[in-house]
């Protein structure tokens, strides 16, 4: 246990390259160690060797005879017999440190000094030590062989010396023979400390090399771990290069200007393409404010109050604001712009990035588009316009009656006539929906009046194919929506689902809240359409039965525009079907707050109109196409009930429709006949009958032979309560069969017409005739319309004459404030029926009329 | 290659051993080595102890009771049972030990008057402050003194240098010889036993030692 090896435990849990590299640090140090105290003993025996000569010289030089002296021979020990000692040691040392010899050779040698010079202080006991400083000193080999070595050769020294010479070595001339065992003893006690102590050392020694060889192999592990995350470092610091290099190039080759703007909307880099499209190097607009390159974004100007205001909402906004604006370029050029601004968050740098179009191209050829489409919309609805109104007034007898052939020639002609209308108005809608430059004028309606609307247009249709519209739970709840465009996707679904219904079908309509929206449903009763055609439906030409075979003609554009007009009102659309059980489409319009037009209850409503009808429907379908011509609908089910009333006000109108008059109903007409007389109050009468001898005559107004055209009803109706006076309109229109046909649909409504083919004679006739209405085209051969309206201003006469623009152009808003002057109705040909027509006159004509009333009355 | 070498290397340790063994044997025969002392021979009486192949031992003569300096008487005072004369040569590097021997021997015994000559020759007076002079000066009841040219040495017929004689009051010899073991070498030893046991009255015999010291007179 005292001389075994120091314990391994520890080094042996360790991985054996680490055991090996601790065992191979272990002997390198120990051999260091015996290199080194090699080195330190010879160094020690030139010194114990000039020490014991410079001693004896000083202490016994000589030997005397009297006056005589000669060396003392401790001299000659100290350099003879100390030199014949250190020389093999000394020797080995020089030639071969380190080696197991030379350290048996040096701790002779040492314990041979020992002795020599406890010879030469004469035995002295304080000399004795020497042996242990050079056991000690032996020691630092940290091997304890050279202690036993050394040990021995002590025991030896004074075993022999006890024997021979005990005075050179005790001090006595006769020593007892178990003295050199009781020195001896005393070495070897020196020594169990000392191998203790080796032992110890050698343990730690042990230790740290295993701590080396442990810290090396981490350190390696260390390095290659540095080596490896430095080359992966370093190629991701060369793909970061690249990648920003990329991204340079990009940035600096892109097609737009990219600006990077500070919150304080400062300019902080700009690329290439920026200074192209500016003119300006990058350094003269550096810091500067991006209203230095923005004069305009979207209507507002750009200042740094108003970037404020864009910066703000860039920051609330998850994408990017994209708009349209005015950039000044150098020399204060002004170049029309498209601008996104997005907000970036770089780590705590807030910044907002502007990418900036030049669209002056894009403006350019958007123009040139627009006046295509204002081109071939004109051209092409003007003839189409005309055609149709001719064959519809030759349709409806104007020109006498013609036979039956050429009666259903002549219809099927204007039925093609229409379908084509209807093509060119679809593809020029979509055509501005997708661009985005469809103008709506939002105003607030309730779903029951939309629906209602939607009802008039389509109950005709759906009672000519026998298909029955319900009306299912309807909200009260206000939206905001463009009425007409929105009640133009709301027919088209219902016809859609018209037309694809069975015979004797329903279809429901129904307007409830979901989600903050009002959901729009039509259901059918149709075949339904599979999962796989559902997608495509919404699609411009896309029809579910493409084929030339299918049952129902259509443009496919339907549906796409339905789907823009939603979705320019924020909602959405969608189907929701299954094969044969019908299919039911959908539509949702935010429920939003705000101020928009909205009529009065009482606004208009100054025609007072009974009906006396012996079923609910008329009186629902009147009060529906009656309530936005202002008229108050009473509604009574018999005569005697129709006489109270009559005799608490003269109405402006009666209807009559009695299926089945008694003598009461006959008496009633009797009584109204009379009345009518005095008060020139018109009545319409319904009949079953076929011949029109057979009806009582009213007032005025044609008979209605049932079953009755809703619109045409609708149509005598209006007719019927402004048939008090007899207005006369300007019309204004160089196509010469458009104004023929105006002027009979006109006429037929008792309006007396002027006719002028351009804007000179029409300014000509304004001068010598008193119009109450102007009907103007916008293309005319020698002015256009906007410069008619211009002269109409400039003379005071005419500056408060209602106008309805009845052009084949869709015109813009700022097309239409230009075109507009006192009250003023915008009507696109082809698109507006005759009776929307009339009613547009009407309505102007009535709001002249109220005006001069309320003037009168002031 | 290696045998020879090892074969080399341990001829020339063994080599190295002998010349060590021879040295050190010469040395140990230096220090054995006694310094001559005149007539010692006849008066000399036998010691047990002295090696037996020694032919310059001295021996003690229990007889006799001056037969070195028959005139000589010691001056005694006091307590003082005893004369010690030491004759010493002022260089000797040897006497130091026998100096300190000396004061170790009277710090045990206070009935010694001792005296101890150092022998100056003409021409060398700076002897007179040598180390061992001022030694001897040192230890306590030790009477130095000067002995011109060794004429009193001579008297003795005293050799070496820390050669001691004993006398009591009737100025018989109790004791002639040295009081170390060795050349140079201090320790427990047979003449200063035996000087001890005579002022300490266990012995009554005139006792004589051999005297490790240089030469107190030239070789001619």
């Amino acid at each position: 246990m005292l001389f075994s090896p120091p314990l391994k435990a520890k080094e042996e849990s360790s991985s054996p390259a680490t055991y090996t590299r601790s065992e191979y640090l272990f002997d390198q140090q120990r051999h260091a160690i015996y290199v080194r105290t090699d080195k330190m003993f010879g160094w020690l025996f030139i010194l114990q060797w000039i020490g014991s000569a410079i001693a004896a010289l000083l202490i016994s030089p000589y030997t005397w005879e009297g006056t005589q002296h000669s060396i003392h021979i401790h001299v000659w020990q100290a350099i003879v017999l100390g030199g014949i000692v250190n020389s093999l040691p000394l020797f080995l040392v020089w030639k071969q440190p380190g080696t197991l010899l030379t350290r048996q050779t040096i701790a002779i040698a040492q314990m041979l000094w020992s002795g020599l010079i406890i010879a030469i202080s004469g035995g002295r006991i304080e000399t004795h030590f020497h042996v242990f400083g050079s056991l000690a000193f032996l020691a630092f080999y940290r091997d304890w062989r050279v202690l036993l070595t050394a040990s021995a050769i002590t025991a030896l020294d004074h075993f022999l010396r006890g024997i021979y010479a005990p005075a050179s070595i005790y001090g006595v001339q006769v020593a007892e023979p178990w003295r050199w065992f009781e020195h001896s003893t005393w070495v070897v006690f020196c020594d169990f400390f000392l191998i203790i102590s080796i032992r110890h050392s050698l343990r730690d020694m042990r230790l740290m090399a295993h701590r080396q060889a442990e810290l090396e192999s981490a350190k390696n592990y260390v390095e290659q771990e540095v080596v490896a995350r430095t080359a992966e470092l370093k190629l991701s610091e060369q793909n970061l290069r690249d990648s920003e290099a990329t991204i340079r190039a990009i940035f600096e080759t892109a097609a737009d200007s990219i600006i990077t703007i500070a919150e304080n909307g400062t300019i902080e880099t700009a690329n290439q393409t920026c200074e192209k499209m500016y003119g300006y190097q990058f350094h003269t607009i550096f810091g500067k404010h991006i209203s230095f390159l923005i004069k305009q974004i979207g209507d507002e100007l750009c200042t740094e109050d108003s970037w404020v205001k864009w910066r703000d909402m860039c920051r609330v906004r998850r994408n990017a604001l994209r708009l349209e604006g005015i950039g000044l370029a150098r020399g204060r050029v002004e170049i029309p712009i498209e601008i996104s601004l997005s907000f970036v968050n770089l780590k705590g740098k807030k910044l907002i990035t502007a990418i900036v179009r030049d669209i002056s191209e894009r403006k350019e050829a958007e123009r040139r588009v627009s006046e295509f489409y204002s081109i071939v919309s004109h051209e092409l609805r003007t003839p189409l316009t005309s055609i149709r109104g001719s064959l519809g007034l030759i349709e409806g007898g104007m020109t006498g009656d013609l036979p039956v052939e050429t009666l259903e020639l002549v219809n099927i002609a204007r039925e093609s006539c229409d379908r084509l209308i209807r093509l060119i108005n679809d593809i020029l809608d979509l055509k501005k929906l997708e661009a985005g430059k469809f103008e709506f004028h939002k105003m607030e309606i309730t779903p029951s009046e939309l629906l209602g609307m939607s009802l008039a247009f389509t109950e005709g249709m759906a009672r000519e194919r026998g298909i029955r519209l319900e009306l299912g739970w309807t909200t009260e709840q206000p939206i905001i929506a463009d009425t007409d465009r929105l009640n133009q996707g709301l027919v088209n679904l219902i016809s859609n689902a018209i037309k694809f219904s069975p015979k004797a079908g329903v279809v429901e309509l129904s307007a409830t809240i979901a989600d903050n929206a009002v959901r729009f449903v039509v259901r059918d009763q149709g075949k339904g359409i599979s999962k796989d055609q559902q997608h495509k439906l919404f699609c411009k030409f896309q029809q579910v039965d493409s084929s030339d075979k299918r049952e129902q003609e259509g443009t496919g554009l339907g549906l796409a525009i339905c789907k823009a007009i939603v979705e320019q009102h924020g909602g959405q659309i969608g189907v929701e079907s299954d094969s044969d059980k019908g299919a039911s489409f959908w539509f949702t319009i935010p429920v939003v707050s705000g101020e928009f037009y909205k009529p009065t209850e009482d606004e208009g409503r100054t025609s007072y109109v009974v009906v006396i009808d012996d079923a609910s429907k008329l009186g629902d379908l009147l009060n529906r196409h009656l309530l936005p011509s202002r008229c108050q609908l009473v509604h009574v089910h018999d005569s005697d009930e129709a006489s109270k009333v009559i005799a608490e006000r003269v109405p402006d109108l009666v209807i009559f429709n009695v299926s089945q008059p008694d003598e009461a109903d006959l008496e009633l007409q009797e009584q109204l006949r009379s009345l009518y007389a005095v008060h020139n109050k018109p009545v319409v009468l319904f009949t079953h009958s076929t011949s029109d001898a057979d009806a009582p005559s009213p007032v005025r107004v044609e008979w209605h032979k049932r079953p009755v055209k809703e619109e045409i009803v609708v149509r005598d109706i209006k007719r019927a309560v402004d048939s008090s006076n007899c207005p006369t309109v300007l019309v204004v229109e160089d196509d010469p069969g458009t104004r023929k046909t105006l002027v009979h649909q006109l006429g037929k409504y008792g309006i007396r017409c002027l006719e002028a083919s351009g804007g000179e004679e029409g300014l000509n006739i304004l001068a010598t005739e008193n119009p109450e209405l102007i009907v103007l085209d916008v293309g005319l051969p020698d002015m256009n319309g906007f410069d008619f309206v211009k002269r109409l201003r400039e003379e005071p006469s005419c500056k408060a004459l209602p106008l309805l623009v009845y052009t084949g152009r869709d015109l813009t808003a700022a097309e239409r404030r230009d075109l507009t002057i006192g009250f003023t109705r915008y009507l696109t040909k082809s698109k507006a029926s005759e009776l929307e027509l009339v009613s547009a006159i009407d309505e102007l004509l009535e709001k002249v009329r109220i005006e001069v009333e309320a003037k009168a009355n002031s | 290659m290696y045998l020879r070498r090892s074969a080399r290397t341990l001829v020339l340790f063994a080599l190295w051993l002998l010349l060590i063994i021879c040295g050190i044997w010469v040395s140990m025969e230096y220090e054995k080595t006694p310094a001559r002392i005149a007539n010692a021979a006849a008066q000399a009486k036998a010691i047990p102890t002295m090696p037996a192949g020694s032919s310059r031992s001295v021996t003690a003569n229990s007889a006799t009771p001056n037969s070195f300096c028959p005139n000589y008487t010691p001056v005694l005072t006091g307590s003082k049972q005893y004369e010690l004369v030491m004759f010493a040569h002022p260089q000797c590097p040897c006497t130091k030990a026998t100096l300190s021997e000396l004061d170790r021997f009277l710090g045990r015994n206070n009935n010694v008057s001792t005296r101890v000559y150092f022998i100056v020759p003409n021409g060398f007076e700076s002897w007179k402050n040598s180390e061992n002079f001022k030694a001897a000066a040192r230890i306590p009841g030790v009477e130095v003194r000067i002995d011109e040219n060794g004429v009193l040495a001579e008297k003795f017929k005293a050799c070496a240098s820390g050669e001691c004689f004993l006398f009591d009051r009737k100025a018989t010899l109790l004791f002639h010889g040295g009081i170390t073991v060795a050349r140079g070498h201090e320790g427990d030893n047979l003449g200063l036993e035996q000087l001890s046991s005579i002022v300490e009255g266990r012995s009554l015999t005139a006792i004589s030692n051999v005297v490790y010291g240089c030469t107190l007179f030239d070789a001619n």
